[in-house]
Formats: C-alpha cells, structure tokens, sequence
C-alpha cells in the first residue's frame, strides 16, 4: 500500500497541490480524475519522486525517496520517453540491472509478446512512435513487478490492442495484491474496475467515491464528475 | 551501480555502431578528420614560415579569457531561470525513478555532461592552424585549451544546477542572487574594460594588457584556466597544475553543496529537462522551437485593428517574446559591426558591411513566417495565396528594416560614410535580407519535401550566393566606374543603391512565382 499525508506542493507562490491526504490500499485500483491543470501530474510526481513537498508520502512504509521504496515502486509517466540509443530489449535489461533483478527473461519475453512488442525487440529507441514508446514505458514500469505502480495518462497514445492488453493488467496487478493509482481523462476507460475514485479541483480533491456497482440509485463516476466540475465552475 | 554502467556502457556502444550504419555520417566523420589533419599540417607550414617570430602569447591568453568566461557567464546564468540539466526526458521517466542512489545518479550525469561539452569544443581544434602559426601554441597545448574549455562549460553547467537548487521556489531569493550574479559580471567586465578604454587608441592592446593583469585570477574558472597556452608553451607546470587544482575544488565545492546540502535535486533538473526535451522533439519534427522568456507578461489583449491578421498576431507575439521588432541577435550585430569598424577602420565601409551580410544570411533562417509554415491556419485561410504569403512575411520585412538602421547607422556614423552612404547602406543591408527571406522561400518550396537539412543548408547558401552575385557584381562595377565621375561616398551609394534594387526585384519575382507554397502544405516536410 502506499499513503500520502497532508501533501502541498508549491512552485513559487502557486499551489500546485493543497494538503491531500489519501491512501491505496493492497489489492486496490484507485483512480485520480479532474480538469486540466487540476493537478493530478503534480501529485503523481510526488509519489514518484521526482518533485519535493510538504507532507509525507510512504510506499509500503518506507519514505517515498528512499532506495526500498523505489525498489517496490513502479511509474509509468505521462509523457513517455525512451532512450534514443537503447534498443526496446536492452530498455528491460538496464531496469533489470538497475532493480537487481534475477530471472526477469522470460517475464520480459512475455510482457513484449503481450504489448506486441516482440519483433520490435531490436528497434532502437528513437525508431519507436509515440505509442511504441508509452508501451515501452509501461512494460519498463511491470518488469520488477512493483508492489505500488502509478500509471499518468496511461492510455494516451496507444492503440486498442494495447488499451484491451492493459485493463487486463490492471486486474491482474489487483489479484495479484498490488497498489494501483491511474490518473486519466478517459472516464469510461476506467468504469470497470475501480475501487476508488479521486475528483480533483484546483489542487485538492473535490469528491471521493467509492465504488459500489451494484447499489441501485447511486450516481456514475461520470455524472459525479461533471456535476463535480461543471458545477463549481458555473459557481465561481 | 550495474544499471547505471549498463546504461552508460550500451549507450556508448550504440552511439558507435550507429554512427558506423549511416553512410553520410561516416563520411562526414572523415571529412572531419581529413580537415583536421589539414589544419594541423597548415599550421606546421605557417610556422614554419614564421621563422620563430610569434605574436605575444598574451593576446591568445586574452582571447582565451573572454572566450571561457563568457561561455561560463552564459551556463551559470542558466540557473536563474530554468536551470540546467545533464538529464534526459528518458532518465527522468526510466533512471530517477530507479532504486539508484542520488549521488551515483549525478555522478552518471556529471560525466555524460563532460563527454559532451569535450564534444562540443571540438571546434577549437581547428583553430590549430592560426593559433600555431601566430602564437606557436602546439597541438598538445591546444588540446589543453579544448579541456579547458570542456571544464569551464561543465563547471558553468554545475554551477548553474546549484544556482537554481538554491533560489528555486523563492522570489526573493532568485532576484538577489540575480542582482549579485550581474554585479559580478559587471565587476569583472568593468575591470578588463576601463583600462582598456584609459589606452585610448590604444584600446586594444589596454584589454589585452588588462586581461593577463593578476587579478584575473579572481575571476572563476575563467581566470584560473586562462592561462593554458601560456603555461602550455613555457612548461609551467606549477601554475597550469594551481588553475586545474582550483577548478577541482571549485568543483568539489559545488559537488558537496548539491550532494549534502541538497541531495534532493531530481526537481530542480526536471523543468530544465522539460524545456530542452521539447526543444529536441521540436527539432526532430523539424520545427522551430522560439526562445519565450520565463515569464510573459501578456500586457494588452488582443490582435487590435486591421485586416492582416497574420501581421498583428506576430507584431503582438514579438512584444510578448521581450523583444519588440528586432531581438538579440540585432543587438550583437550592431556590437559586431562596431568592433568591425573599429578594427577595420582604415578599410572603409566595404569590409563591414560584407562581414554583416555574410552573418545575416544565418539570421534570415528564422523569422516568424517560417514558423507560420509550420501550423495549418495559414494553409486553411481562404484568401489568395501571394496575399497570405506577404502577410505572413509583412513583419519579418519590417524587422528587416529596423535591423538595417540598429546595425548600419551606427558603423556608418563611427565611419564617417556620410548621410547618402548611410542610407545607401542602410538600404542594401533591407535589400539583402529581403532577397535572403525571398530565398529562404524559394529553398523551402523547392527543396522543402528534402528531409537532410545538411542540404537544404547548403542548397539555401548556394541559392543566395548565385541570386545575389549579379546585383553585387554590378553595384561594384558601376560603383568603381563611377568612382571617377563622381565624389567617393556618392559612387559608393550608387553601388550599394544598385544591389538594393536587385535584389529587390529578384525578391518579387520569387516571391510571385513561389506563391503557391501556401496552396500545400506537403510542398515543404515541416
């Protein structure tokens, strides 16, 4: 599980996130929506640490910057970024190396058979399109099998076989025990399997919800969602 | 550490068998090498000419010292905005969020860094044949000076870095180190400039004679390792082995403030990673990425009136870039052309004027026309396509014009070429650069679809040489013929008047049969 504790994050005198506090449990999806510029990239950075903040964020217990941590943490950024040099291949090797990983092969094997990837296997990076390059982002993200993994914007760019192939993982991650946190704007690409959704408004959370499919009368995540962010802007 | 080796090493690796895959590069890489074995054999042979007699060391150490400190002035200044970075985007999404100690990660960025500022001083090497023949500067020394120079554009990097992890997220802070930063530059540019000034027609030699005054040795990095060649030629071990002793601790210095008192830098990296990240995404989709200042201060909104709504919108966009009708590049020109002058101030305007136009046909690839090429709007607008292409062009010619009067007024008043040769000069250098715009156009609607830019910057030199030659050819004649008829500076503003009315009517004439370069936007790749 990972925790987020009264997080702020400020650039100068703008407050990019305000005292969030939230956490994802072992075996759970949670989902973090809002408007642009709500600040959901901001709060996924922290996690990942890549950004400093007030507050404390824990990833199974451990200080978010520290190496155990890291080393349970997976991040699959938003917009991705290969190296040029490396081939698609020798990307799972250097996370290999960089984890410590033993017997990772055949799960490597696997995972680019899954994306579709296998062929590409020798195609440097900078051959690679835009949605070759998130799919190699994502599989650099699942190879050590992190216990925490955060996806931003996961979707974006990829193609419907790669969408159909991760909403697989997505459930496999939550079988398998995992902490999922996806930020996206695609609503309905989520629908299906979260447990917790995160509304987020100028830096804060507007709205939690929990999911409860078969609660008769209850609000969708989508009608949440713009009665959430249609509303507070016709007030303002 | 396997990881970071892993990647360094296979990077590294790739980078070689790469460059071994792509025909061109191996060619280029050999044209490179044969140059340079040519540069140092020129070199041999002017020295041997010079039969031992060399210019006095100092001047080279002078040129050395305004080379390094302005490179160091330019990295570290980076820091006060958005600083430096030795990262990529593919390390910030892949490395940083690997389970890598900090300090291991910018120990790997710390030397990726150095590969590549040894890479980009590359060019002083062919500097060799000069240096050797005027200074007697060997090539050892020389490639002391390239990793002099590869040191002080790292260091200017690293001091950068922290610069910007110690002001980041506090105003105050950032404009003080910013009024200190400046203070010391002007402090130390005053200090080679006043007593250069003081020697009067002397000016020269007085910054000469000031730049290898000891205090120089005050000046960071700059002034410890200036003094390379020197050393380099008379085997001063001691003192070449103190400014390299200096630089290593200033480095150190800088090492231990990022690593203990903030090791936490990921963040101040990630922006300026960003920004040069979409510079190079920019560049490789063959756009043109625009240097915006940090913060844009929007001031008045909207396009206001008139129909040439592409005019407005640039006129709008130059304001808000900080620079209203002419930017840097104009100022420097105008600094150039004065120091020009000065030094060649016993040649006439001729000299000046050629050094000028040879640097403005570098500056005339930018411009927001080439960049309006590069959206849809312009191609979508229905209008006939000669008009959009005037209008998209309308500021750029206005820019011209204000070029030509900041970069020829004042060489031409310091000259003393008269109120007609002002003008005349003032006019040529307008004709010029609407004749290199016109063949910019040209380039781009006919070589547009090439994907080497390599030869499409050849092709656009050719292209102007060939187009500019005849209005040149004949403003000289006429002028030198004239000479004889007529007072010195008026048949000189003749001559200069003719090439503007060439390249004048050459401009038209492309321009209305390029017009069509806005019916497609496949008839250029950008």
């Amino acid at each position: 599980m990972f925790e987020v504790s009264h997080v702020t994050k400020r650039y100068g005198k703008v407050t990019a996130n305000r005292d969030i506090s939230f956490s994802v449990d072992d075996g759970q999806i949670a989902v973090l929506l809002g408007p642009n510029g709500a600040g959901k990239s901001t709060i996924i950075k922290c996690i990942a640490g890549l950004l400093r903040f007030e507050g404390e964020i824990t990833i199974c217990g451990y200080g978010n910057k520290s190496l155990e941590a890291k080393r349970l943490l997976g991040y699959v950024p938003e917009m991705p970024a290969v190296y040029d040099l490396l081939t698609v291949g020798e990307h799972l090797e250097f996370i290999a190396r960089a984890y410590g990983l033993t017997d990772w092969q055949e799960k490597a094997e696997k995972l680019l058979e899954r994306f579709e990837l296998a062929d590409k296997k020798d195609k440097l990076g900078k051959e690679l399109s835009k949605g070759m390059q998130q799919k190699v982002s994502i599989c650099c993200a699942l190879l050590p099998q992190p216990k925490v993994i955060i996806f931003d914007e996961p979707m974006v760019g990829l193609d419907p076989h790669a969408i159909k192939v991760l909403k697989t993982v997505f459930t496999e991650l939550k079988e398998s025990g995992a902490s999922v946190l996806i930020s996206t704007h695609m609503l309905d690409s989520v629908e299906d399997y979260w447990d917790i959704a995160h509304i987020m408004m100028n830096g804060q959370f507007a709205a939690t919800k929990r999911n409860h499919m078969d609660a008769e009368g209850e609000k969708s995540l989508e009608e949440l969602f713009f009665e959430i962010t249609e509303g507070k802007e016709e007030n303002q | 550490m396997k990881g970071i080796l892993y990647l360094f090493f296979t990077t590294l690796k790739n980078a070689v068998k790469e460059f071994f895959k792509r025909p061109a590069k191996v060619i280029a890489g050999l044209f490179f090498a044969a140059m340079l074995v040519l540069v140092i054999v020129s070199g041999q042979m002017g020295a041997a000419d010079s039969a031992g007699e060399f210019r006095p060391i100092g001047e080279l150490q002078a040129m050395i010292l305004a080379l390094y400190a302005a490179m160091f002035y330019l990295m570290a200044h980076q820091g006060l905005s958005a600083g430096a970075s030795f990262y990529s985007m593919a390390d910030v999404s892949l490395l940083f969020s690997c389970p890598i100690s900090n300090r291991l990660v910018l120990l790997y960025g710390l030397i990726r860094q150095m590969g590549t500022s040894l890479l980009v001083g590359l060019f002083l090497l062919f500097q060799y044949s000069w240096v050797h023949s005027t200074y007697g500067l060997s090539l050892g020394g020389l490639v002391l000076v390239l990793v002099g120079y590869a040191l002080t554009m790292f260091c200017g990097q690293l001091t950068a870095m922290v610069i910007y992890s110690a002001t980041a997220g506090d105003e105050h802070r950032r404009k003080n180190a910013k009024m200190i930063f400046y203070i010391i530059g002007a402090a130390f540019a005053a200090g080679i400039l006043v007593p250069a000034l003081r020697a009067g027609t002397d000016f020269l030699g007085g910054a000469i004679a000031s730049a290898n005054a000891k205090w120089t040795v005050f000046i960071p990095v700059a002034g410890w390792l200036r003094t390379i060649p020197g050393m380099a030629m008379s085997g001063g071990l001691l003192t070449l082995g103190i400014g390299l002793g200096l630089t290593a601790v200033y480095i150190g210095i800088l090492l231990v403030i990022q690593t203990r008192v903030n090791s936490d830098f990921y963040e101040d990296v990630l922006k300026a990673t960003e920004i040069s990240f979409t510079a190079i995404t920019a560049k490789k989709e063959g756009k043109m990425a625009e240097a915006i200042p940090l913060n844009v201060k929007v001031g008045k909104t909207g396009l206001g009136p008139g129909k040439d709504v592409f005019f407005r919108k640039h006129l709008l966009e130059g304001r808000r870039s900080g620079f209203f009708l002419f930017d840097i590049m104009t100022v420097m020109m105008a600094v150039m052309a004065l120091i020009f002058s000065y030094i060649l101030r016993e040649e006439g305007v001729l000299p000046v004027f050629l050094f000028t136009t040879y640097l403005q046909m570098f500056t005339a690839l930018t411009g927001r026309w080439v960049k309006e090429l590069t959206f849809p709007y312009v191609y979508l607008i229905p209008q006939p396509a000669f008009r959009k292409l005037l209008c998209i062009c309308k500021e750029n010619m206005l820019k011209i014009a204000v070029d030509a009067v900041i970069v020829m007024l004042p060489a031409g008043l310091f000259l003393k070429a008269g109120v007609a040769g002002i003008i005349a000069l003032i006019l040529a250098r307008i004709g010029f650069g609407i004749l290199f715009m016109a063949g910019n156009i040209l380039v781009e609607r006919i070589f547009g679809s090439l994907t080497n830019k390599v030869l499409i910057f050849g092709l656009y030199f050719l292209t102007m040489i060939l187009l500019a030659a005849p209005g040149a050819v004949l403003g000289g004649v006429l002028g030198v013929v004239l000479g004889g008829l007529l007072p010195g500076q008026l048949s000189a503003a003749i001559g200069y008047g003719i090439t503007f009315i060439w390249n004048l009517l050459v401009s038209v004439v492309i321009g209305y049969c390029c017009r069509n370069i806005l019916s497609c936007a496949e008839l250029n790749n950008r």
